[in-house]
């Protein structure tokens, strides 16, 4: 089968190429044998880094035979992405069944980007939050709602930006994951320094072996633990998942 | 203050984008070794005039929670350096939170050099200059509730004091544990060179050696948005009159280089290297560190009928896009106060143009927004946490150049970031999942033929 190929750019995930490319369901470009490299080069089909080349199958329309004058029904794969948070305060303890509002910026599969919501939320007893849509996401903003009514300042505001999660072994992706566990691992990629301190402050609080610890200095293999560590952490790897 | 957060979307059980709120201070203050009697932990008068930028913080950030760092010079050893920094610190605690209660213990548990009652009570004989109690009448704690009084006042003259729950660990651990603490000598602002460390270690020079280190003397206090929420049990930080061993365990791998005289001398913030402690490092760091400013991009606020857009996920708004170099002032404004800063220079990287201003004329003043000029178009932009952050650096020495970079708007109107035109997307989106499009309405037909499977 012929395949096209697809540059990844910033923000895109493989859901999203998928749907550009009218497939419903992702899998059926990431299972390809086309694609056999990419999925060694990466463990999560939503995270991936621009410039990665996606091999996209050319669709083969499905055909059935079945008989006339009956009802049939046709039940396709895939189905709605989920963006799935876990919010926690400073102290690591969860936004546990905290009331709020949830916006996100939406595409329709043929359309302009448009506004959903704010609809009233509340997140789960270890802080989750999820979000359903066949549509494409955007980005979008929970807003916890103060628990003291005069004090305004005592919720919190959470902004997400949908497919700019990175591999969890580029500077971006470990970058976006620290930050998102409450590392200041920098304001913007110019600061490595920032990266590497950071890193230091999660290899510590992990206790990765001393021997283990570094950055960026070449030896990929020997900071394995701590990048299986952090995406796992961060929750988008799941066991089995590592980095090898 | 909202955070962004990068996150993937997933159809697969389990999982999940980890998101925690960053402990992150907005603004810090310092009050210098000048403001403290000579190697002690007595507070002297002349410190009143800088408690005022501190109140004036205090009114302009409602709720938020306060910490207390106090700081040693780099001699001595690193024991007696940390709780004499954590004394310091406590001083300043007890002035703040008006607790005679802890000057008390200041006085009746001295600490090598830092004894109030030294040179024939010293403390007492210049509070009671300070009070004008000639006659000397004023019991001890009556001495220091006046004394108190007398240096934590507003600028009108008014008695200021916190309660507790002002404070980070909101006083749920009754020694301060989150409240106030010492770093010692770990957290210094300037490392001498090797050769102006032997230079100045004669017994001769102590004076000229005492006068450098000044700068290294202080007590810096952070402050936190008003909802961060911090578990005392778990802070990192020993109390203030804890030794050294919980310090240690928060040591940059580094730290043995950082805390030695090297070839030449390092200076905070050019010299980023001064800091052995990475969990004081990242909060001075984030309130402080020029090049965390300069990251900072300004956006417009958001037309005043479109939606509130959450902000782009780091592609440009396109209300806000560079355009040719013009005239850029930042006017800064509080309380009828207004300062027109000039932009002394612009480099451009990409699409965004950084100016840099001269931030000294704005010292001092508190604002909660600024407008950013370019032309004849204002630009209104919420810039004030970061402002203030700014205005209050960590020194008063410290020349107030920053770098502030931000995205300008194209006049004359910015575009709405959304078409108004509805868009048909449906709120129960967000409540349930899709429901497959294929599939029709209740319950699937008796004997249903599915395909692919």
């Amino acid at each position: 089968m012929t395949t096209k190929d697809h540059v990844v750019a910033r923000g895109e995930y493989l859901a999203l190429i998928a749907n550009r490319n009218g497939f419903r369901d992702y899998r059926s470009i990431w299972n390809d044998p086309a694609n056999a490299e990419l999925r060694k080069l990466r463990t999560n089909p939503q995270s991936l880094a621009p410039g990665d080349v996606v091999r996209i199958p050319v669709i083969d329309p499905g055909t059935f035979a079945r008989a006339t004058n009956q009802t049939h029904l046709i039940t396709a794969g895939g189905g709605p992405m989920r963006i799935e948070l876990r919010l926690d305060d400073q102290s690591h303890a969860p936004f546990a069944t905290r009331n709020g509002q949830l916006t996100v910026t939406l595409r329709p599969n043929s359309g302009t980007a448009g506004v959903a919501g704010p609809v009233p939320r509340q997140t789960g007893s270890a802080g989750e939050l999820a979000a359903n849509s066949t549509s494409e996401f955007v980005d979008g903003e929970f807003k916890i709602t103060p628990l003291d009514p005069a004090n305004a300042s005592s919720g919190a505001t959470f902004r997400f930006l949908v497919g700019e999660l990175e591999p969890v072994d580029t500077p971006r992706g470990m970058r976006a994951r620290l930050s998102n566990l409450g590392y200041f691992a920098g304001a913007s990629d110019k600061d490595a320094d920032q990266l590497e301190w950071a890193m230091e402050e999660f290899q510590a609080d992990e206790k990765i072996p001393k021997a283990q610890r570094g950055f960026f200095n070449g030896e990929r293999g020997r900071l394995l633990p701590t990048l299986n560590a952090l995406g796992k952490k961060h929750g988008d790897m799941l066991p089995g998942e590592e980095l090898k | 203050m909202a955070d962004d957060f990068a996150v993937a979307p997933t159809d697969v059980a389990a999982e999940r984008n980890q998101i925690r709120r960053p402990l992150k201070p907005f603004a810090s203050w310092q009050l210098d070794d000048a403001h403290f009697a000579f190697d002690s932990s007595v507070l002297l008068p002349s410190m009143t005039p800088e408690l005022v930028s501190l109140i004036g913080l205090v009114r302009a950030s409602p709720g938020a929670k306060l910490s207390v760092f106090g700081h040693a010079d780099t001699t001595g050893n690193d024991e007696y350096n940390k709780v004499l920094s954590g004394r310091r610190a406590l001083a300043l605690f007890a002035l703040l939170t008006r607790r005679v209660d802890l000057w008390e213990f200041l006085f009746t548990n001295p600490h090598g050099g830092d004894d109030w009652r030294k040179s024939d009570n010293f403390a007492l004989r210049l509070m009671r200059d300070a009070v004008e109690d000639k006659t000397g009448a004023l019991p001890r704690t009556a001495l220091f509730e006046k004394f108190m009084t007398l240096l934590a006042k507003d600028a009108s003259g008014a008695p200021f004091g916190l309660p507790k729950t002002s404070f980070l660990g909101k006083g749920a651990d009754a020694k301060g544990k989150a409240d106030v603490q010492g770093c010692g000598e770990f957290n210094p602002l300037l490392m001498f060179s090797k050769a102006e460390q032997q230079a100045l270690s004669a017994a001769n020079k102590k004076t000229e050696r005492d006068k450098v280190q000044e700068v290294n003397r202080r007590v810096t206090v952070f402050f936190f948005p008003a909802d961060t929420q911090v578990t005392v049990s778990t802070w990192p930080c020993p109390r203030a009159l804890e030794g050294t061993t919980d310090c240690r365990k928060r040591f940059w791998s580094d730290h043995v280089q950082r805390r030695t005289f090297g070839e030449r001398r390092r200076e905070q913030p050019t010299a980023e290297d001064t800091f052995a402690c990475r969990f004081y490092d990242r909060l001075a760091r984030e309130t402080a560190d020029p090049g965390n400013i300069e990251a900072t991009l300004f956006h417009a606020a958001p037309p005043a009928r479109a939606p509130a857009p959450p902000r782009g996920r780091g592609i440009r708004d396109p209300g806000l896009v560079a355009a040719p170099t013009a005239e850029t002032k930042l006017i800064a404004a509080a309380q009828g106060t207004r300062v027109e800063i000039p932009s002394r220079a612009v480099k451009t990287q990409g699409e965004d143009e950084h100016h840099e201003f001269d931030l000294r004329p704005a010292l001092g003043l508190i604002s909660l927004e600024a407008t950013l000029e370019r032309g004849t178009v204002p630009h209104t932009t919420a810039v004030g946490v970061d402002l203030i952050g700014l205005l209050l650096p960590s020194r008063a020495a410290t020349v107030l150049r920053r770098t502030l970079g931000f995205l300008i708007p194209e006049p004359p109107t910015p575009t709405p970031l959304f078409v108004p035109e509805p868009v048909p997307i449906e709120f129960e989106d967000l409540d349930r999942p899709f429901a497959n499009p294929f599939e029709p309405e209740g319950p699937p037909p008796e004997g249903r033929d599915v395909a692919n499977g």
